[in-house]
C-alpha cells in the first residue's frame, strides 16, 4: 500500500513537471493568441470541474510556485491570484454552476480566468503604483486579457468534451459496472 | 450555501504557506532553492527558445519566398550604401576625436556592456518580457537599458534576481521610453508599446515635420538610458487635426522575437 502511494506521488510529480515543460513550450513556441493558454490555470480548473481537486491541488500549488521563478511579477503574486480564483470557482461549481453541460463548463472557464486575471491586476496595480509609479491598462492590454480568457475557457471546454466522450469508454471500471 | 470545511481549510493552509514563502523570499532564504530549480529548468527554456527562433525563421522563408529574396536584395543594396556611409562616419569620428582632444574633453560616464544569453520568454504571455541569464551578481540592476548588436535598444530591466533578470521589451504595453527622432526638428516624444502588436512614439508636437524612414533613438532624458541608442524607424505617421499631438508608428530596430544574445548597459 505504501509503495503504491509513493508511486502515485512520483507519477503526479512527473505529471506536473511535464505540465511545466508544456507551459514553457507554449509560451515560447506558439503564436498569438495560442501562447495565451495557461496550462497551470487550465489544469487547476479541470481538476475542479472533474472534482479531483483534492488529489491534485497540492501538486498544482507547487507547480504554480515553480512558475513564479520565471515570471515578471514579484514572487507570490501569481500563486495568490490562482488560489483566490480557484476558491471562487470551486464555490461557484458547488453552489451555482452545478450542471456539467459543456456551456456551463465554458462559463466556469471564463469566470475562473477572469477572476484570476482580475486579482492579478489588482495586486500588480498596487505593486507597480508603489514600486514603479505607474500602471497602465490600455486597450491593447485588455485585448490580450480577452484573448487569454477566450483561449483558456475554450481549451477547458474542449478538454471536458473530449474527456466526457472518451474517458468513460476507455475506463474498464465502467464496463464492469455496466455488465 | 454549501461550504466544504475541509477544502476551505486546505485553501487557508496553502495561503499561509504562500505568505511564509513570500516572507522567506524577502529575507533571501529561498535563493539557493530558486537558483537550483532555475538551473534545472533553464536548459529547457533555452532549447524551446532556440526552436522558436529557428521555426520563426523557417516559417518566414516558406511563407513568402519571393518576398524573402526581395528583402535579401534590399539588404544587399543597403549594405553597399552603408559601407559608403560608414567610411564617412569613420572620417567624422576621427575629426571629432581630434576636436575633443584639442578641447581636452573628458567622458564623464563609462558604459560597460554585460553580455547575457536569452533564456526564454516570460512564462505567462501577459507581458512582453525576456528572461536573461545575468543578474545582480553580474552587476545588473533595475532600469538598465538592454541592447542588441552595436546599440539597438530592445528594452529595460524590470526585475533582478541573483542569477537572472527580466527585460521588459519595448513592445510591451507597460513600456515607456523617452525618444527623439533624427529629423530636422529633433522631435521628442515617448515610445510606448502596444502589447506586442506595435510600437508607437506619442506626444510629438503637431507642427514638427516627421518623415517615414526617420530613425528614432533614445533621447537621453531618462535616467540610466544613454542618448543615441536606436529604437526603430518610422513606418507610419498619425496626425489627426483634432489631436494636440501627432504619433509615429515604428518598426523596432531588430526582430524582438528572435533574440538570443543581448547586452545590458551598465553606466559608471
Amino acid at each position: 500500500m505504501k509503495a503504491k502511494t509513493i508511486l502515485l506521488v512520483i507519477s503526479r510529480i512527473l505529471f506536473m513537471t511535464i505540465l511545466f515543460i508544456i507551459q514553457i513550450f507554449i509560451s515560447n513556441l506558439l503564436p498569438v493568441p495560442f501562447n495565451k493558454i495557461n496550462v497551470i490555470l487550465l489544469a487547476m480548473m479541470a481538476a475542479l470541474v472533474f472534482s479531483i481537486a483534492k488529489d491534485f491541488l497540492p501538486y498544482l500549488f507547487g507547480l504554480s510556485l515553480l512558475t513564479e521563478l520565471f515570471h515578471v511579477t514579484p514572487f507570490g503574486f501569481m500563486t495568490a491570484s490562482l488560489l483566490v480564483s480557484m476558491f471562487i470557482l470551486e464555490w461557484l461549481l458547488v453552489n451555482v454552476l452545478t450542471n456539467r453541460f459543456f456551456m456551463i463548463v465554458f462559463i466556469a472557464g471564463i469566470i475562473g480566468v477572469f477572476s484570476y486575471r482580475l486579482f492579478y491586476i489588482i495586486l500588480s496595480y498596487f505593486w507597480r503604483a508603489i514600486a514603479e509609479g505607474s500602471f497602465v491598462i490600455n486597450s491593447a492590454a485588455l485585448l490580450g486579457f480577452g484573448q487569454e480568457i477566450i483561449m483558456n475557457a475554450s481549451a477547458l471546454t474542449l478538454i471536458y468534451i473530449a474527456a466526457s466522450l472518451f474517458l468513460r469508454k476507455l475506463n474498464p471500471r465502467y464496463v464492469i459496472n455496466d455488465y | 450555501m454549501k461550504f466544504n470545511k475541509r477544502r476551505d481549510k486546505m485553501y487557508i493552509v496553502f495561503g499561509a504557506i504562500l505568505v511564509l514563502l513570500v516572507f522567506f523570499n524577502q529575507l533571501g532564504w529561498l535563493n539557493p532553492v530558486k537558483s537550483g530549480l532555475r538551473n534545472i529548468f533553464a536548459p529547457i527554456f533555452i532549447k524551446s527558445s532556440g526552436i522558436s527562433v529557428k521555426v520563426g525563421e523557417g516559417y518566414e522563408f516558406f511563407k513568402n519566398k519571393d518576398g524573402f529574396f526581395i528583402a535579401y536584395n534590399e539588404c544587399r543594396n543597403q549594405i553597399e550604401s552603408s559601407a559608403v556611409e560608414s567610411s564617412k562616419i569613420y572620417l567624422l569620428q576621427e575629426e571629432n576625436d581630434n576636436l575633443r582632444a584639442t578641447l581636452n574633453f573628458k567622458e564623464k560616464t563609462k558604459i560597460i556592456p554585460i553580455v547575457s544569453r536569452v533564456v526564454g520568454k516570460n512564462i505567462e504571455q501577459t507581458d512582453q518580457a525576456l528572461i536573461i541569464d545575468t543578474g545582480a551578481k553580474d552587476g545588473v540592476a533595475k532600469d538598465m537599458p538592454v541592447i542588441v548588436g552595436d546599440g539597438i535598444l530592445i528594452g529595460k530591466i524590470i526585475k533582478v534576481e541573483n542569477d537572472m533578470s527580466i527585460v521588459r521589451l519595448i513592445n510591451d504595453s507597460q513600456s515607456k521610453i523617452a525618444g527623439a527622432i533624427l529629423n530636422t526638428d529633433k522631435s521628442l516624444g515617448v515610445v510606448e508599446g502596444g502589447y506586442g502588436l506595435s510600437v508607437k512614439m506619442n506626444f510629438i508636437p503637431r507642427n514638427e515635420n516627421i518623415q517615414v524612414g526617420d530613425a528614432i533613438v533614445t533621447s537621453g532624458l531618462e535616467t540610466g538610458i544613454t542618448r543615441g541608442l536606436l529604437i526603430g524607424t518610422v513606418t507610419a505617421i498619425e496626425n489627426e487635426t483634432y489631436r494636440p499631438f501627432q504619433s509615429a508608428v515604428l518598426t523596432p530596430g531588430t526582430d524582438l522575437d528572435k533574440l538570443t544574445l543581448v547586452s545590458v548597459l551598465r553606466t559608471e
